[in-house]
């Protein structure tokens, strides 16, 4: 509605447009003391955000080092088991002849290769890196003459004894039906190196079907594999663009999981518990004292003064202000909700122990239980004449969307430990009149303890 | 970024060098505002204080988009704050605090509609302390009409009476502040 123009009103505003009083300097000083006391109100800003993040970064970024440096170390194990060629010394030493061992490298690795029937020492082997393989095939086929006596030995003794890995299953046929004779020739002490080499490369790169990928099938292994889990979780959450600025929740339940390869589907049942200030605005009249109040009186006939007696019957009267005034009391309430998470994952980095990966999902909320924790608001002897909720009551239902990374150790066979960093973001107001705030957001740490079913 | 964005992101940070700075800069006019409100330098100066406080506990809270003008938001914390310390002073909330004998003065003075003012010849401290003069109520209810630029029904809602008794009490403020002016004039 516009308002009608008044000469009094424009004098005193224009006067007064840029009128300026400087503040006395007690003023001044008494201001600036306290300020500089008032401690940073947005603690997210300060060392605990800071801790949270960098811990999280800490958890996520150590265990990804430490996946990818397992992982390499892994492949080297994974490719020195999976070779039949190359077998550690204890095998060796129980297979072979009691003979003094030659030493080859091979690619930084330090193998104690099985000698032949021999006295003379081997002499070291440096092998070709592109033909890796075949130079370590080769190493226990020192004479080409007869070369795979002592493969074959090695190769029974390992089908029977131990089964060491698949990839061996499959290369001893092909090695044994080159039918060699069960006598090994000694070595030659003149075999040299550049001969070794050719002669490995024609022993194995010819006859032997293509080895299968170690790495590639335990790939394939994890991502097929399948399993059931159950987990038991607790989140801390900071809730944000809630009517209290910041808003603690503690979020517990229990979970189920089923993992299929990378990916998995978490779901279950949570409780979470925060606690809300409710304001209320109280309008009432002071209590002033209180007098008595003639209600009724009666009259009797004394005989004897001849005169009536008046007998006056009172009642107490409380007196109030007439002036209504406001009072703001606060009434802490604990509002429990149910969650039903539904949360899709994706673990991009993997080891044995250590996964690193994504989860994001909807989660339901449902308002269970509300406690008021706070007595309940007492007025004296105050004449109430209305309380009005200033803060509205929490809402019964809401929906809220998280993400988070997922850092993941596995502690024993059946146990692995979470941690999960994640930011939540609600699709409405916690609040009934949802206007009053922006919708919030929110960002938690899950911990949770897995067990594999 | 400018210089009051740069001065203003060092003060949410507490930045005691930038809060100065926001206090030296802002201080005189909001004192203005108090003085008007309160009706004397001491509690005005009360006033700027707690307000400035909350400006300074709150600044993180100030967006731009949704608050306007920083000077535009800290005006209402400092009008929220003198209503709050008006409130708490007088706990009756007596709005109608005039005496019988100023009421038949406004009265009789309110049909003398006379001519314009020239607003050269009050200097700023003879209109403040003409503000200052005033009942509380209308004061009020003046300094929310006039330089806040409420409502009549925003007034009431604030000040918990009716639109009518805004209307009452601008009108009588207006008769005793006309008076006033005429007083000055007639010296």
């Amino acid at each position: 509605m516009e308002k009608h123009k008044n000469s009094i009103d424009d004098l005193f505003r224009e006067v007064l447009q840029d009128h300026e009083i400087v503040p006395s300097e007690l003023a001044r000083a008494a201001f600036l003391k306290e300020a500089s006391g008032i401690p940073q109100q947005r603690w997210y800003r300060s060392g605990i955000f800071l801790f949270i993040v960098l811990a999280s970064l800490g958890i996520i970024g150590g265990s990804a080092i430490y996946f990818l440096t397992l992982n390499s170390n892994g492949k080297e194990q994974a490719r020195i088991k999976s070779d039949p060629t190359i077998y550690p010394v204890e095998q060796q030493t129980a297979y072979a002849n009691p003979v003094k061992p030659a030493k080859i490298y091979s690619n930084n690795l330090i193998n104690e290769t099985t000698p032949a029937k021999t006295n003379q020492a081997l002499t070291p082997v440096i092998p070709d890196q592109e033909n890796e393989r075949s130079i370590k095939t080769h190493e226990y086929h020192t004479n080409p003459a007869k070369p795979i006596q002592v493969i074959d030995t090695i190769a029974n003794q390992v089908s029977q004894n131990t089964e060491k890995s698949a990839s061996s299953e499959i290369i001893l046929p092909a090695i044994k039906n080159q039918s060699l004779t069960p006598e090994a020739p000694a070595i030659s002490p003149a075999s040299d190196t550049s001969r070794l080499i050719s002669n490995a490369s024609y022993d194995t790169t010819k006859t032997q079907p293509p080895l299968p990928d170690p790495d590639k099938e335990k790939k394939q292994r994890l991502n097929t594999d399948w399993y059931f889990s159950g987990a038991i979780q607790f989140t801390p959450e900071w809730m944000f663009n809630t009517l209290e600025e910041v808003k603690f929740v503690n979020n517990f339940g229990i979970e189920g999981i089923f993992t299929i390869g990378k990916y998995s589907i978490r779901t279950g049942l949570g409780l979470s518990i925060t606690k809300g200030t409710n304001e209320l605005a109280v309008e009432y009249n002071d209590y002033l004292g209180s007098y008595n109040k003639l209600d009724s009186m009666s009259f009797s006939w004394n005989g004897s003064i001849h005169d009536f007696i008046p007998t006056y019957y009172m009642k107490s009267q409380d007196v109030y202000d007439s002036l209504m005034k406001l009072d703001y009391p606060k009434v802490v309430k604990r509002y429990t909700y149910l969650q039903i998470p539904l949360v899709l994952g994706y673990d991009f980095l993997r080891s044995g122990r250590f996964s690193v990966g994504l989860r994001a999902g909807p989660i339901l909320s449902i308002l269970l239980n509300t406690k008021q924790l706070s007595e309940e608001y007492d007025p004296g002897n105050k004449k109430v004449i209305r309380i009005n909720n200033i803060t509205p009551e929490q809402v019964s239902m809401n929906w809220q969307f998280m993400g988070g990374i997922n850092a993941s150790m596995r502690l024993s066979e059946k146990l692995i430990f979470e941690i999960e960093p994640m930011a939540k973001y609600y699709f409405n107001s916690v609040y009934e009149k949802s206007e009053i705030t922006k919708k919030p957001w929110s960002i938690g740490i899950r911990a949770a303890f897995i067990i594999k079913f | 970024m400018n210089i009051e964005d740069l001065q203003l992101r060092e003060a949410i940070h507490n930045k005691p060098d930038a809060i100065k700075l926001l206090y030296e800069k802002h201080a005189p006019a909001l004192l203005s505002l108090c003085l008007r409100y309160c009706g004397n330098i001491e509690d005005a100066e009360d006033v700027l204080h707690d307000g400035f406080i909350k400006i300074i506990k709150s600044l993180h809270t100030f967006k731009t988009r949704e608050n306007g003008s920083f000077t535009g938001w800290m005006k209402r914390i400092m009008v929220n704050t003198s209503l709050n310390y008006l409130r708490d002073r007088s706990k009756e909330n007596k709005f109608l605090d005039i005496d019988p004998l100023i009421e038949k003065i406004i009265i009789e003075e309110e049909d003398d509609t006379d001519s314009m003012i020239n607003p050269d010849r009050f200097s700023q401290e003879m209109i403040m302390k003409m503000i200052c003069e005033l009942p509380s109520g209308y004061r009020t209810v003046f300094n929310m009409y006039v330089f806040e630029d409420y409502s009549h029904r925003e007034i009431a809602e604030i000040l918990n009476f009716s639109a009518n008794t805004s209307k009452s009490q601008l009108s009588k403020a207006r008769a005793l502040l006309k008076k006033k002016l005429n007083q000055v004039l007639i010296k």
